[in-house]
């Protein structure tokens, strides 16, 4: 009796933090079954693709957004020049830009008439009719471009914290810039360069679209054609397994780089670094190597899908483009809701009952690194069993074939969000929840109140804040995913992402540009409250 | 449950252990009406683990809580929520999101009309007449720990806790704080106990001083008892200002720099620390008994002044004592002074 009074929330939060965990499980097992004919003919003739392929995109990406990001980061971060307030929080609008939406945009102007390579040619005089845009090359320009905000975000917090008497130690020391740079800062950064190379590697990896429209055979390229093309789950489930496999050592070599993490503020004191002052030639330089990045993966995508919409504006007004804005925020509603309110309960739990559901709660939030394609597979498995036991014994007792009941619906894509997004709420809501003393809840509990009444009460309504922001956040995801969505969704829905990406793929790029931009719209909300942030600081 | 009748706590047995070592072990304590009592110790030693088994915010290992007529662990179990327990905290805790009347509610369920009434009567209680819509933020540090202590009141508790309540507050307003809020724990009749790591405080605001370490009650009495007779070498330290001797007994005598002590055993050959506080120090005019030292060098720390001298047993180490500023300048005048051994606390040097 005890024992259940004390643990009871504790129990729940765990058992909820299971089910995000059971199909990150059931993929493991994929590694331990023998793999049929569709199998040995992917391994025989694709795997060595989509392994060398991803390989090259892990290091062309990953060195890629570290030099632009760490680059950028430096300069807003160290010194003062024109327009630099403007340009730290443009740095990162990039991430309001879908990759699959890059990608269209740059093929279209690189490709043969477009913009860009008309405009060569007259500036150049050169006879280039075309470049070829469908190449991995084209893949990393877009990923790097794309990404590097991750990079960016988390360096610049390195260097802005690091206290300025590291920097002057070294200087009395002799050591030039370029010497601070490689001896002080950089290592001193680690721990947020290993971060935020290892977010852009991972964002690489759960790519469906980029790959898809530009023609590259990745994993989750593969994942996709493998249950949707051949029908084979086995399939399917083994390049999961080797995607997680893949995921679970990046997460495991970044925690190696991160080593000991708590250095960095060490000597943190008051003593903040002192911005110095850069003129003429210098101060020019800086704002040309800020901006480019911000041109390239901000301004012109943004720029070139404008100017397609206002071609296809008209189908704003087609109830095909209404009803598919409805499902997709529908879904992106309730995913949010769905992820906040198990965010909530875990998180809580980990407060009242830490010892119990701190180890479970650290598994289920691994499930954003996992990509969306495996996700979707791992909540699969489980599903098509329940179906078929249901359906087998729907057969043996009333003779009635119920077919496919839970998967292909709501259900599963809503489960499958759960898997892939639960993390994101659960940091947001335990951002808010850390700033509550823990005094709070054990005066509201010596005050006569249950867990139930301190959640709604006091914590949901301080903290609201915070959860409404990760709403905002899994909302704004959800409606950018692109492979769960297709793997999982029912019969018939249509959302942002895959009409853009069907449209896309058909060359109706104007068409594309409405939902297109409706999702940038969207996610320019919370890089508003980023943006915030980043002033106060 | 609501016990109201027989306010008394009573501790039995009460041990917990944590997973890294740390543990309090068979605690026995009770805290009568009205009686304030302060659990006193260094970081670490347990004291805030006892307030949160009382609290219900852990569950002991050992052991047996009864407040009033009930027990709320042991023989039966309450959880948290139902032992009418009030308790003031470090931080304050004041629910940042509902103003002053809503944080003294909280605890009030029934939504009737007397509600207005007794928060009001609350505020009056505790000196914030007027206060009713304010927020957390727009107050001092004091003026929300009284509202603190109203929105403890309002669930009228059958014992209070208080967690270095005082610890947040500025020395000036502290005192003025503190008195105020014992004085109305008194008048109700609540039995408190507080945690504090300040001895200055514990003296001033508590019936009885229980003094801690290593998880266990090493001493106990009331400030004055405390402060001349301690049991412990610890709490010798910890009550007030000492000087500490090292000598090795000879024969049943220890001997210091004043003269010798007779030790209980008078077999015992050991080493003994001999702390000697201030009070025993005093002017000997013609006194027969006055010694004679020689004074090297002194400090004046405020109260007390800080005396280097000749340490006739020990010729290599001179010996540094403390006594009150105001009789030193007589000691130093004539070189003399008189020794109260009642003063020094004799104990084995482990």
């Amino acid at each position: 009796m005890i024992n259940y009074l004390k643990h009871g929330w504790g129990l729940f939060s765990v058992l909820l933090c299971l089910t995000v965990i059971i199909p990150i499980s059931t993929i493991i097992f994929f590694f331990l079954i023998p793999g049929d004919e569709t199998w040995i003919h992917l391994r025989d003739n694709v795997l060595n693709s989509y392994i060398s392929n991803s390989l090259y995109l892990m290091i062309f990406v990953g060195g890629g957004s570290i030099i632009i990001g760490s680059i950028t980061a430096w300069l807003v971060a160290m010194y003062d020049f024109p327009f630099k307030k403007y340009l730290e929080w443009l740095l990162f609008m990039p991430l309001a830009i879908p990759s699959y939406a890059v990608a269209y945009c740059y093929a279209d102007l690189l490709g043969y008439g477009g913009f860009i390579t008309n405009n060569l040619g007259l500036i150049f005089n050169s006879n280039i009719k075309s470049i070829n845009f469908y190449s991995i090359y084209g893949a990393v320009f877009v990923f790097i471009f794309s990404l590097y905000p991750y990079v960016y975000l988390l360096m610049r917090q390195a260097f802005i914290s690091q206290s300025s008497a590291y920097i002057e130690i070294a200087k009395i020391s002799g050591l030039n810039l370029l010497q601070i740079i490689r001896k002080i800062c950089l290592p001193l950064s680690r721990p947020a360069l290993a971060g935020g190379v290892t977010l852009v590697i991972m964002e690489t990896l759960a790519d469906y679209g980029v790959s898809d429209y530009l023609g590259i055979n990745t994993f989750t390229k593969g994942i996709y054609k493998a249950w949707f093309n051949l029908g084979d789950i086995t399939s399917a489930g083994k390049l999961s397994a080797i995607l997680l496999f893949t995921v679970a050592i990046i997460i495991i070599i970044e925690r190696k780089l991160r080593g000991k993490a708590q250095y960095n503020n060490e000597v943190r004191s008051n003593r903040v670094l002192q911005l110095k002052k850069l003129h003429g030639f210098t101060a020019i330089l800086a704002l040309f190597i800020c901006i480019i990045p911000v041109i390239i993966g901000f301004i012109i995508p943004l720029i070139t899908l404008i100017s397609w919409s206002i071609e296809s504006i008209d189908i704003i007004y087609t109830l095909e483009f209404i009803n598919v804005a409805i499902s997709s925020f529908g879904i992106a509603f309730f995913a949010s809701l769905l992820c906040a309110l198990f965010a909530l309960i875990i998180v809580f739990g980990m407060r009242t009952n830490p010892k119990l559901v701190n180890p479970f709660a650290r598994i289920a939030s691994l499930g954003y690194s996992i990509p969306g394609a495996v996700a979707a597979i791992g909540v699969l498995i489980p599903l098509v069993w329940l179906d078929n036991t249901i359906n087998n014994i729907s057969l043996k007792y009333f003779n009635y074939s119920t077919g496919l009941i839970i998967t292909g619906t709501w259900f599963g894509l809503l489960f499958a969000y759960l898997v892939r997004f639960l993390a994101l709420s659960m940091q947001a809501v335990e951002n808010s929840f850390i700033k509550i003393s823990k005094s709070i809840d054990y005066a509201a509990r010596i005050l006569g109140k249950s867990n139930r009444k301190i959640l709604t009460s006091i914590h949901i309504k301080i903290g609201w804040g915070g959860i409404s922001l990760g709403l905002l956040i899994v909302f704004v995801d959800v409606l950018k995913e692109l492979p769960a969505t297709m793997i999982l969704r029912p019969f018939g829905l249509s959302t942002l992402a895959i009409k853009a990406h069907e449209l896309a793929i058909d060359e109706r790029l104007y068409d594309a540009s409405i939902p297109l931009l409706t999702i940038i719209f969207l996610c320019l909300i919370p890089l508003y409250f980023l943006t915030k942030v980043i002033r106060q600081e | 449950m609501h016990m109201e009748i027989n306010k008394t706590l009573k501790i039995t047995n009460l041990s917990h252990c944590y997973k890294n070592g740390k543990s309090i072990k068979n605690i026995n304590l009770d805290v009568f009406p009205g009686e304030v009592v302060c659990v006193l110790g260094p970081s670490g030693c347990g004291k805030t683990t006892l307030l949160r088994l009382i609290a219900g915010f852990e569950e002991p290992s050992d052991g047996q809580i009864k407040i009033g007529k009930d027990y709320v662990f042991g023989k039966s179990y309450v959880p948290t929520e139902k032992r009418f327990i009030g308790m003031l905290f470090q931080d304050i805790a004041l629910f940042p999101h509902l103003s002053v009347k809503n944080n003294i509610g909280f605890s009030l369920t029934k939504k009737n009309s007397d509600n207005e009434k007794i928060i009001e009567n609350l505020l009056k209680k505790v000196g914030l007449d007027g206060f009713l819509n304010r927020y957390g933020a727009t107050m001092s540090g004091g003026e929300q720990q009284r509202v603190a202590l109203a929105r403890a009141l309002a669930n009228n508790p059958n014992i209070m806790l208080l967690d270095e309540p005082f610890a947040s507050l500025d020395v000036w307003s502290k005192y003025d704080i503190a008195y105020d809020i014992i004085s109305i724990l008194k008048e109700s009749k609540t039995p408190t106990i507080m945690v504090t790591h300040d001895p200055q405080e514990a003296m001033k605001l508590a019936d009885r001083i229980i003094v801690m370490l290593d998880g266990k009650i090493i001493d106990q009495g009331t400030p004055s008892e405390l402060y001349s007779e301690a049991k412990h070498s610890f709490s010798v330290s910890l009550m007030g200002p000492t000087t500490s001797y090292l000598s090795k007994a000879i024969d049943g005598l220890i001997k210091t720099p004043f003269g010798s002590i007779n030790i209980v055993n008078k077999k015992s050959q050991g080493s003994y620390k001999v702390l000697i506080r201030p009070d025993a120090f005093s002017i000997a005019s013609n006194n027969k008994e006055a010694i004679n030292i020689k004074i090297i060098s002194f400090k004046y720390i405020g109260l007390l002044t800080e005396v280097e001298i000749v340490d006739e047993n020990n010729k290599d180490n001179n010996f540094m004592f403390l006594v009150y500023s105001n009789i030193f300048k007589n000691i130093y005048k004539n070189n003399k002074l008189l020794f109260n051994k009642d003063w020094a606390f004799v104990f084995p040097n482990k």
